[in-house]
């Protein structure tokens, strides 16, 4: 779809995964739920021609387990092992890495870029501190034209103090009652329906109430 | 089926008569809190608004009982092919919400992926049968012939043209809110409950935006623009603005949809002059007197019926004869299956099964065979090379080494290369406005008086 600008708008998502070994044991049901978002969007051309996806997994290190895609057109999803320990620094350092990359790549297409979105997910509390700080801090420095919106959602283990700190945007912990695998199918069937909504409205479109999450007060200082 | 003909219930209901819920369609968007399918009234949806979000009072009873001032034909069209709101819910004396007819059952269903059924229901919308060829297939739908084409295009302008008809602004055409049944290429119009008579306020749809109204209210000169434009990428498959001129062309030599199309979205166009709807249709069945490109009438005044046609005006609601729609078995959907009605995923849970490994990425092109271009009935001048293009392909998966105990987890696939799309960089290009033959042929018959009087006047100074 082209706007009266001549390029179409386009949202760069990344899906950020805390694959670290306190997720093993719900491996095939990140899998699996994975594979149901992926089949959303699939099916919905609006969908997956405005919002494109990138999944990255961390644990002890960061990979790019999708590069940024039009989902309508990939065949499969790779399978994510879970494993090793929690280290925020080297997801938000891959991150940024990839949305210079993505972004050039979306504008040499002729798409008009919106503002990345970051979607982290993670069940554990950062074992690299004195890193993650100051790599957060590049991700998402005010000087930088691209630094991205990041939402975070939150369970098990997960720090709330931390999470309310590298959200920009939103921030989403798990009622203490709910399980994690509840908690975890929940996380991804909002982030498939943020896309929709945001597909619909073009512009990123965010939940203010999760079913079984409670929004963490975010701190603005301007 | 449930339809606007055999609907149960009175025109105003009273809340507590429908609140009760069988199941949850969406959870809400734009002015809606809650869709719903009403216990015990199968088929049969409540929309509750958001509070100060619900239509006027009236403007809500004069739609709900227009149907019953229509023709049997055009009654047959909005039972098979609307969701057309039924009754007004009230609470305490104010407006909450509509009842509407769910669509029918061909208009949801499975996609498939190398042969096998995926899980999750999804709304089949115009926005799936606007995709190449190779998107359809890949997702295990049926591809729609030409002709097939041609019919959905009809119909599309049919429901327009009654809307105009009767003053309705409709205001929202597009890929999301026309469903399509793959198996009867029937269309379904989904949120019938917001449009207006004579106008309605803006509503954003972007990839629809009427050049002529970038904003304020709208009238049925903008439902024009939109259904033409819904009609050619339904017609072409081709979605690009920039690119449907081109596509309008290589449709049959001589087609006088063509030149209709063309003029119902040519952007330079007055708004005023756009063709109404009722002349696609005619063009749509080859009447070529009808459909003949001229001047247009002004649009609608508010709330006015342009024709003078004489309809029925209490004829009692009747059954339905005929629907569009049909139910595949391929395509049903089951009532406890997930589903992603409207905008939302509800009552989802992840399927467990084993992976598949990604197919070849298709060869053959995912649009239709190129077409040698003929001369269209409107010139459209050569579309400019394409600036910046990349070839589509999709991202294979190559399996990595399994992960060694003790150190860190590694994906156990990654994806070596990225997909790319098309892409294009280029303006949209407004096509030219339409000959106007009877111009032609004054401006031939003047230059051949020109040409006789100097020939006279050579003739003279020779001699």
């Amino acid at each position: 779809m082209t706007s009266p600008a001549g390029g179409a708008r386009c949202l760069p998502t990344y899906a950020v995964l805390d694959t670290s070994k306190s997720m093993s044991r719900f491996q095939q049901l990140l899998n699996d739920t994975l594979e149901n978002v992926y089949d959303g969007l699939w099916a919905k051309p609006a969908v997956s021609e405005f919002a494109h996806l990138s999944i990255i997994s961390f644990n002890t290190d960061a990979h790019v387990i999708l590069p940024m895609s039009d989902i309508g057109k990939i065949d499969s999803l790779p399978m994510l092992a879970c494993g090793g320990s929690t280290n925020y620094g080297k997801a938000f350092r891959l991150i940024a890495t990839q949305i210079d990359k993505d972004v050039t790549a979306l504008r040499a297409q002729g798409r008009k870029v919106l503002r990345p979105a970051v979607f982290f997910i993670t069940d554990g509390a950062p074992q690299d501190a004195g890193v993650w700080e100051s790599e957060f801090a590049k991700l998402t420095a005010p000087d930088w034209p691209r630094h991205p919106h990041v939402i975070t959602f939150g369970f098990g283990d997960a720090n709330e103090a931390v999470l309310r700190r590298i959200s920009t945007k939103s921030a989403f912990k798990a009622e203490p009652g709910v399980s994690q695998q509840d908690a975890l199918v929940k996380v991804l069937v909002t982030l498939l329906n943020t896309l929709i909504n945001s597909a619909n409205s073009q512009n990123l479109a965010l939940p203010t109430d999760i079913e079984g999450f409670r929004p963490i007060p975010i701190e603005f200082v301007d | 089926m449930t339809a606007w003909s055999d609907q149960p219930f009175p025109r105003i209901v009273d809340y507590p008569a429908v609140r009760r819920r069988e199941r949850e369609i969406s959870p809400g968007a734009g002015e809606s809190q809650v869709i719903y399918e009403i216990q015990g009234c199968s088929g049969w949806l409540a929309k509750i608004y958001k509070p100060g979000m619900a239509p006027d009072d009236d403007d809500l009873d004069r739609l709900i009982s227009l149907p019953g001032r229509l023709s049997q034909d055009e009654r047959d069209l909005v039972d098979a092919s609307t969701s057309w709101p039924v009754a007004r819910i009230v609470d305490a004396g104010r407006t909450v919400g509509v009842v509407l007819p769910l669509a029918p059952s061909g208009y949801s269903g499975h996609l498939s992926r190398n042969g096998k059924k995926i899980a999750t229901t999804e709304i089949f919308a115009v926005d799936m049968l606007c995709q190449s060829e190779q998107w359809q297939t890949s997702r295990g739908l049926r591809v729609p012939s030409s002709a097939g084409r041609r019919a959905i295009g009809l119909l599309i302008a049919r429901i327009g043209a009654l809307f105009e008809d009767a003053g309705i602004v409709y205001g929202d055409w597009s890929y999301r809110n026309a469903l399509w049944n793959p198996s009867s290429d029937g269309i379904y119009i989904i949120d019938m409950d917001s449009c207006r008579f004579g106008s309605r306020p803006w509503v954003e749809s972007t990839g629809w935006e009427d050049p002529q109204v970038p904003s304020g209210p709208m009238d049925n000169t903008t439902d024009r623009y939109r259904v033409g434009l819904l009609v050619a990428r339904v017609l072409t498959g081709e979605r690009s603005l920039v690119e449907l001129p081109m596509a309008l062309s290589r449709l049959e030599p001589g087609d006088p949809a063509a030149a209709v199309l063309v003029a119902m979205t040519n952007s330079q166009r007055p708004k005023q002059t756009r063709p109404a709807i009722r002349k696609l249709v005619a063009a749509l069945t080859g009447d070529r007197a009808d459909s003949a490109e001229a001047p247009s009438k002004p649009a609608v005044k508010s709330g006015t019926r342009p024709d003078a046609k004489s309809r029925p005006t209490a004829s009692p609601p009747t059954a339905p004869t005929t629907a569009t729609s049909a139910t595949s078995p391929t395509t049903a959907t089951s009532a406890t299956a997930p589903t992603t009605s409207g905008p939302h995923v509800t009552n989802w849970r992840p399927v467990n099964r084993p992976r598949e490994r990604g197919s070849p990425p298709g060869t053959s092109s995912n649009r239709p065979p190129p077409v040698t271009p003929v001369p269209p009935i409107t010139p459209v001048p050569p579309v400019p090379p394409t600036t910046v293009t990349s070839p589509g392909r999709t991202s294979r998966a190559t399996p990595t080494p399994p992960n060694v105990p003790g150190q860190p987890a590694r994906p156990t696939i990654r994806p070596t290369a990225r997909p790319t799309g098309q892409a294009s960089s280029r303006l949209p290009q407004p096509p030219p406005p339409p000959i106007n033959l009877g111009g032609a042929v004054a401006a031939a018959f003047g230059l051949l008086l020109i040409v006789g009087f100097a020939v006279a006047l050579i003739a003279t100074l020779l001699m």
